[in-house]
This record gives C-alpha cells, sequence and structure tokens, in this order.
C-alpha cells in the first residue's frame, strides 16, 4: 500500500465511517438537525472558496444561487405533492438546485465578470439587493416574509426511505456532502483548477499562457453556483421551509465569514469554518442575546490577527510535522500560554459585554459562565475589568514568546534541511 | 521579402503624448534581435503592441503574414509569441513546478478541462521536469515560486515562456538587476533557448546584447533609427551620438 494511499485515503475512509455512525452516537433530533445544517453549509462554503480562495473572487451575493435554488426546490417539492408533476425521489433534487444555480450562475457570472476586484465585488451586492427585493415583492412566486415550505415526503422513495425521520435526511445530506466535496476537490487538481489559481495569482501572466481570464473567472463562477445550487437544495429538505432570509445579504455574508474564518487559502478551510461557526452560531445563540455581536468580534480578530484562517494555522505546522515533529515540545509551554491568556481575555471581555447587555433587561442578576452574578455590584465590574486588561498584557507577553519559540523552531528546520 | 514579425508604420499616442512614433521593424525567422534605446524610448511600449497588452493608434504588426495588431494578448500567444516582462511576471503563490505545468497546458491542448486530473499526466509532468532541468531550477520545483531569488524568478519567468511552445519569444530586459555571474547565466539560457526560436529581446546591458544578437535595432524617442548587424550599429554615427556614446 503506497503511503500516498495510506496519509490520504485511510483518514478520509476513517472520517466516512466516523460520519455514518454519527446518527448512532447523537439520537436527539436537535443534534441531527443541527449536523445536517453543517452538511449543507460545508458544501455552501466549499463552492464559495471556488470563487474567492481559488479563483480570487470577493463576492457579496453567493446567497442568491443558495436560496433561489432552494425556492425552486420548495415548488418542485409542492408540485410533487399537490400532484401536479410525476414524484421524483427525494436523492435527486440537488440536481434541481444544481441546474437552478448554474442557470444562474451562467447569466449573473456572464454580467458580472466583466469586471474584477471592487467593481466585482459590488456587482455581487447589487445582485443580492434586487433578488432580496424580489422574493419580497413577487409575493406570488416567493410569499414574501413568511416565505413558503412543502413536505419532503414525497412518498416514491429509493431503498424504502421516506425522509420523515431527521436520521434520513442526515444521511441525504452527507451524501452529497462527500459526492459534492469530492467533485470540488478534484475540479482543483483540473486543469480548470489549477488555472483557476493561476487567474487569481497573476492574471495577466495567466493570458501570456494562452487563457481567456475572463472565461475561467465565468467558469468559475458558474460551477461555483451550481454547487451552491445543490445546497440550497439540500437546506430546503431539511428545514422544508424556504424564506427571503436565505438569498439575503446576512446569509452572503455568513457564508464569507465561514470561508475566512476556516482559511480561503487552501480546499480544508471553508469545511472547518462551516463546522465551528454552525456549531458556534447555534450554540451561542442559545446562551446569550449578543451572539451577533460575539460573531462580529471573532470575524475582526481572525481577519486582523489570523488572515490564513483556522486551517492556515494548523497548516503552517506542516513544515514542522514533515520535518522533525518533536520540535512540536518546544511550542507547547507557550502555546499552552498564549490560549491560556485568550482564554483569560475572553472571559473578562465576554462578561462585561454580558454585564453591559443585562442593564437593558431590567434584572439584576445574570449568569455569566456558570455563576450567578449581580449587575450592580461594582466589584464585579471592576474585577471583570482587570481580568480583561491582565488578559491583554498576557496575550501581549506570550505573543511575544510565540514568536520567539516559533522562529527558534523554524531555524532548526531550515538547518536541518541545510545539512 | 516576407518577414516572420512584421511592424509597418506602427504609432501609439496615451491622449496628445506620442510614445510611437511611426515604427517599421523587420525580424526574421530564427534570429535573435535585439531593441537598443534610452530609457523612455518605447521599448517596452512596443512590446506591448506586439503581445497584445495595447491595441496601436495605427499601423500593422504582421506575424507570419497573420495580421495581429487587433488581437487579444491570449490569442497572439496561441498564434506563437510569448513574452516575458520588465517586472518579473510569475506565479508566485504556486509552485515552481506548477508555474511550468500552467506554461505547459494550453499547448498540450488541456484548454479548460474540468476532468483531466493534472497530477496523473506522466507525459505533461515528464515535460514539466525536462522544462525545469533546462532552467536549472528542478531542486527548487516544490518551492513557492514567490520564494525563489531574483534570478531563479527571472528564469523560472523564461521557463513559463518558453514552456507553451511558442516560435518567438520577446524578452523585456532579462538580466536587468542581475550580478555578473547571474548574468553570465541568463545569457547562457538565452542562447539555448535561442537554438530553435526566434527572439526579440530588450536590453540595456550592452555585452549581452552584443553577444547574443544576430540584428540590432535602435528605438530612440518612438522611432527606429537605425537596425543592421551589430558590428554596423556600433560604429553607426547616428547611434553613438543618439545612445551609445563614444
Amino acid at each position: 500500500m503506497s503511503k500516498i494511499f495510506k496519509l490520504k485515503f485511510i483518514p478520509f475512509l476513517i472520517l466516512i465511517l466516523f460520519l455514518l455512525f454519527l446518527p448512532f452516537i447523537f439520537t436527539s433530533s436537535f443534534v441531527l438537525t443541527l449536523l445536517c445544517k453543517m452538511g449543507v453549509l460545508i458544501i455552501f462554503s466549499v463552492a464559495y472558496n471556488m470563487l474567492l480562495g481559488q479563483t480570487g473572487l470577493l463576492s457579496f451575493g453567493h446567497a442568491i444561487y443558495f436560496g433561489l435554488a432552494g425556492y425552486a426546490s420548495i415548488h418542485f417539492l409542492g408540485a410533487i405533492n399537490n400532484n401536479y408533476i410525476p414524484s421524483l425521489p427525494l436523492i435527486f433534487l440537488p440536481f434541481i438546485g444544481a441546474i437552478v444555480g448554474l442557470f444562474l450562475g451562467i447569466i449573473i457570472g456572464y454580467l458580472s465578470t466583466k469586471r474584477l476586484g471592487t467593481a466585482f465585488a459590488m456587482i455581487s451586492l447589487g445582485f443580492c439587493e434586487l433578488v432580496t427585493a424580489l422574493t419580497l415583492i413577487f409575493v406570488v412566486f416567493f410569499n414574501g416574509e413568511d416565505g413558503i415550505q412543502a413536505d419532503r415526503v414525497t412518498g416514491n422513495e429509493l431503498l424504502g426511505l421516506t425522509y420523515g425521520p431527521q436520521s434520513e435526511v442526515y444521511y441525504l445530506i452527507l451524501f452529497w456532502c462527500i459526492i459534492t466535496v469530492l467533485v470540488m476537490y478534484l475540479l482543483t487538481k483540473t486543469p480548470f483548477g489549477r488555472m483557476c489559481n493561476a487567474v487569481r495569482d497573476n492574471q495577466q501572466r495567466a493570458e501570456f499562457v494562452g487563457y481567456n481570464v475572463r472565461k475561467i473567472r465565468w467558469l468559475a463562477f458558474s460551477l461555483s453556483a451550481t454547487f451552491a445550487g445543490a445546497a440550497g437544495s439540500l437546506h430546503a429538505i431539511n428545514y422544508e421551509h424556504i424564506g427571503f432570509e436565505s438569498v439575503s445579504l446576512v446569509q452572503s455574508g455568513m457564508v464569507l465569514f465561514m470561508a475566512y474564518i476556516g482559511g480561503i487559502g487552501n480546499f480544508l478551510g471553508p469545511i472547518l469554518g462551516a463546522i465551528s461557526l454552525t456549531y458556534l452560531d447555534t450554540m451561542l445563540s442559545d446562551i446569550t442575546e449578543a451572539w451577533v455581536l460575539y460573531y462580529g468580534i471573532i470575524f475582526v480578530l481572525v481577519i486582523a490577527f489570523a488572515p490564513q484562517g483556522l486551517s492556515g494555522i494548523i497548516i503552517m505546522h506542516e513544515p514542522i510535522i514533515r520535518n522533525n515533529p518533536s520540535l512540536m515540545q518546544k511550542l507547547l509551554i507557550p502555546y499552552s500560554l498564549l490560549l491560556g491568556s485568550i482564554l483569560l481575555t475572553t472571559i473578562g471581555f465576554t462578561s462585561i459585554i454580558e454585564l453591559l447587555h443585562s442593564l437593558n433587561s431590567g434584572h439584576q442578576t445574570l449568569k455569566v459562565y456558570w455563576i450567578k452574578i449581580n449587575n450592580n455590584n461594582i466589584l464585579i465590574w471592576s474585577a471583570f475589568f482587570l481580568i480583561s486588561i491582565s488578559g491583554i498584557f498576557l496575550i501581549r507577553k506570550s505573543y511575544v514568546f510565540v514568536k520567539e519559540k516559533w522562529t527558534e523552531v523554524i531555524e532548526e528546520i531550515k538547518l536541518s534541511l541545510v545539512k | 521579402m516576407n518577414y516572420h514579425l512584421e511592424l509597418r508604420n506602427i504609432k501609439k499616442s496615451f491622449g496628445s503624448t506620442s510614445i510611437i512614433r511611426g515604427v517599421n521593424l523587420n525580424i526574421k525567422k530564427g534570429e535573435v534581435h535585439s531593441l537598443i534605446g534610452p530609457n523612455g524610448a518605447g521599448k517596452s511600449t512596443l512590446y506591448n503592441l506586439i503581445s497584445g497588452v495595447y491595441k496601436p493608434s495605427s499601423g500593422t504588426i504582421k506575424f507570419n503574414n497573420i495580421n495581429i495588431e487587433n488581437l487579444t494578448s491570449f490569442e497572439i500567444y496561441r498564434l506563437g509569441i510569448s513574452r516575458s516582462f520588465q517586472i518579473t511576471n510569475i506565479f508566485p503563490k504556486m509552485s515552481v513546478f506548477e508555474n511550468i505545468r500552467c506554461g505547459l497546458l494550453w499547448n498540450m491542448n488541456y484548454k479548460y478541462s474540468t476532468f483531466k486530473i493534472l497530477d496523473s499526466d506522466i507525459e505533461l509532468n515528464h515535460k514539466t521536469n525536462e522544462i525545469l532541468e533546462q532552467i536549472s531550477l528542478s531542486k527548487y520545483a516544490k518551492e513557492a515560486a514567490g520564494l525563489l531569488s531574483y534570478a531563479d524568478q527571472r528564469a523560472l519567468e523564461i521557463g513559463i515562456t518558453i514552456a507553451g511552445g511558442a516560435e518567438t519569444i520577446l524578452l523585456d530586459e532579462p538580466t536587468a538587476g542581475m550580478s555578473k555571474s547571474e548574468t553570465e547565466r541568463a545569457t547562457k539560457l538565452i542562447s539555448s533557448i535561442a537554438k530553435d526560436r526566434t527572439i526579440l529581446i530588450v536590453e540595456h546591458d550592452m555585452g549581452v546584447v552584443f553577444d547574443l544578437s544576430d540584428t540590432i535595432s535602435v528605438l530612440v524617442y518612438g522611432e527606429v533609427i537605425y537596425s543592421d548587424k551589430p558590428d554596423k550599429v556600433k560604429s553607426n554615427k547616428a547611434v553613438r551620438e543618439a545612445y551609445l556614446g563614444n
């Protein structure tokens, strides 16, 4: 068995097996719905990154393809429910979404890929606002703010599945998630995929190796919209409902967050981003009403201090692990100190935000990190301020320490390579 | 006589400023033709006109008897003209290997394929390695191109330029900013690629120019004032006054 096979395929197979067994571990409908949401958003964010990370096109309106494909899918399901059209097994519904995404991608992509950079981003923003307005104006098709719904149980399914239970929907989404992510991964290995990177890196040179860069951008745009459309279909199946928010700027911003926080520089980034942000989104919104604020803070901090995203942080350790894994030990203490300082700052800072937020609620007591506190006690306010300030101070100190050790480790690797 | 590349009365103005003022240039197949002249003479602009970056205000450019003055850069490339730039123009985030492989794709008929997995194509990868060997960058194949030294990046750019099999190569100051030993290495590389190609070269290092060229054209203020063999250019009075000095 080759080394590459061992390195790449065995972990992949283990992961698939683990994912197949997940519904047996987590039986609650809440967790399954969360996992389904993660699966859908993984497809959506990887599709989005085909545009942003792979081709270098920043779009503020990618939810259009996701949302409109969702609308089309719900209408399709509705037509089956009402016996207007013959029944189609649910597993094929993402094809409908993909076709809608492709169609829209070809048309909108044709117009928007004529421009680059800021102009391209502005055009995408314009389209996003336009389509959001359409969903609210054309009530006949979109049903305004209420959105539309349909029953995913159509009664004509393969292998005796009904898609009534959430676990069956989980397997449907898992199936499509694996297929689409795999296809998108393989696309990065094709001439098209490599030339997307080439266009991102240096458009002029890409022309001088014979490529029409506009065509590459257009193709990337259309394919990205196709996969976003498939994700939109699965979203519609998962919730049996779709509303205007799914085409809106909020949804477009969400997928941008996911790609960026996970890291746009490599294929795994958006997957990590989709998993972590969907989890945070669900968990934080349960714990605090100020979760949107935390979301924004996380985004700003990642862009400012770790623009390579979560996956970028992991991948920057690859040369160490490849050349001399024992050197990781040298980073253990500095990393622990930095993480501890970040944790301390987070506790202090979030507690202050919660205290501030509680002033609006009229209640004097609130629960912060499992502890009941009073918002009218000056000592508590002072304590959290002190924790925050000492946390920031410790972050600065430990960051310098991490940098020092990191340089030391990298120098050691460079030396060993020269030898 | 039919030339490989022919420029007839080419003019280019930006607003009211005339940069190229009626250039006529004939380049024979298989020759190394140098274009020299003071800064601001319009050499890079002329390159941009030949390679489709700019469209001429008037005049014609023929390549193998096909009019190319209104074609786009990628169309001109596909006809067989490739170029390097004054400022290094590579794919900095991609590996050195990927840079060369991208240069090969169009010519090997991959076009926009979304089906072919490149890593499994033995012939393509073999050709990539051959070019890497030719430009002496095999040992850096896996490194990010942006991390190479300046001279190696220039060599890589020449590698990308020749990878697509173009029969005519335009090189824009290929040895600018290089040390003596780096210049020698670059000159050797250019000589080796010139064996079966037509080369048009813009260069300020007169040692390199007189070493490599079959023909030299002198461009001053947007006009070709003289064009002939190197020894005749050297002894021409007008050229010495305008550019070479005594």
